[in-house]
């Protein structure tokens, strides 16, 4: 049975890129625009795997992280976070958050498969 | 998997940049005539920037930034570039660590609408000296200018 991630971005073209790259891989995605949104459909679905934008309105990335990384149910769903190249800050306050790992913006899809793949196989 | 054939994605790329460049347009629109009102300068160190000032400048580092990020990952890449350093400038303003100016706010316009050359794939005459002059405006004008 496939797996289910869900993509949390605000960018259309980095949830549709991202989207694709994984359908393409065989598992199947939910997306959300913001934290906040993320956060509801999590509570709601059984997901494998969440890859996260940091910067996004409503609820940035940092703010989800750290309420799944806190939920009892939801706490060990592997979290990668999106950063871009070079930005050691996010990685550091990631990582002490309880982020699984991270995935540097800009990436090809074939690194965002093996990125899924260390966690799902 | 070539991104540049895949239609949807570049209509959907095409389609949110060009919101994200008329965001960063109006917002320095937006800041500029705020200068007037502050004698051309505006601190966010110690600060004469108000909350609005503050929060127009994180929305342009926000706005800079995804349009770096997502020009960069659909191989975009000199709209990409030119968005990285206007990005450098709007999070260093944010941050607090440049004072702003209308020759700054002159120059990020003319950043911003070599972004929306790129997005049209049009060239973009003596874009790396745009890049420059950038790129020296963030390692060397401000920085002096700024007290401790």
């Amino acid at each position: 049975m496939a797996k289910n991630i869900l993509i949390a971005d605000d960018s259309a073209t980095i949830r549709k890129l991202v989207s694709y790259t994984l359908k393409f891989g065989g598992y199947n995605v939910v997306t959300a625009n913001d934290g906040k949104q993320a956060w509801e459909i999590l509570r709601k679905g059984k997901f494998d795997m969440t890859i996260i934008d940091i910067l996004m309105p409503v609820m940035d990335g940092f703010q989800l992280l750290s309420k799944i990384k806190n939920d009892e149910k939801l706490k060990n769903t592997p979290c990668v976070i999106l950063t871009t190249e070079g930005d050691e800050a996010s990685e550091q306050k990631g990582m002490e958050l309880g982020a699984d790992s991270f995935m540097a913006k800009p990436f090809q899809p074939q690194q965002l498969i093996a990125k899924v793949e260390e966690f799902i196989k | 998997m070539d991104l540049k054939n895949n239609i949807e994605l570049m209509e959907t790329f095409k389609e949110e940049a060009q919101g994200l460049i008329e965001e960063i347009r109006k917002d320095l629109c937006i800041l500029n005539s705020q200068l007037r009102n502050n004698n051309y300068e505006l601190r966010t160190v110690n600060s004469t920037a108000t909350n609005s000032q503050l929060k127009i400048l994180f929305e342009l580092f926000r706005s800079a930034h995804t349009l770096k990020g997502t020009a960069l990952c659909v191989g975009f890449h000199e709209l990409g570039e030119v968005a990285a350093v206007i990005t450098d400038i709007f999070r260093d303003a944010k941050d607090g660590k440049l004072k702003i100016k209308a020759e700054i706010i002159s120059l990020l316009s003319e950043g911003v609408e070599a972004c929306d050359k790129f997005l049209d794939e049009e060239e973009v005459a003596g874009h790396k000296k745009l890049l420059k002059r950038i790129k020296d405006l963030n390692r060397e004008t401000y920085l002096k200018e700024i007290p401790d």
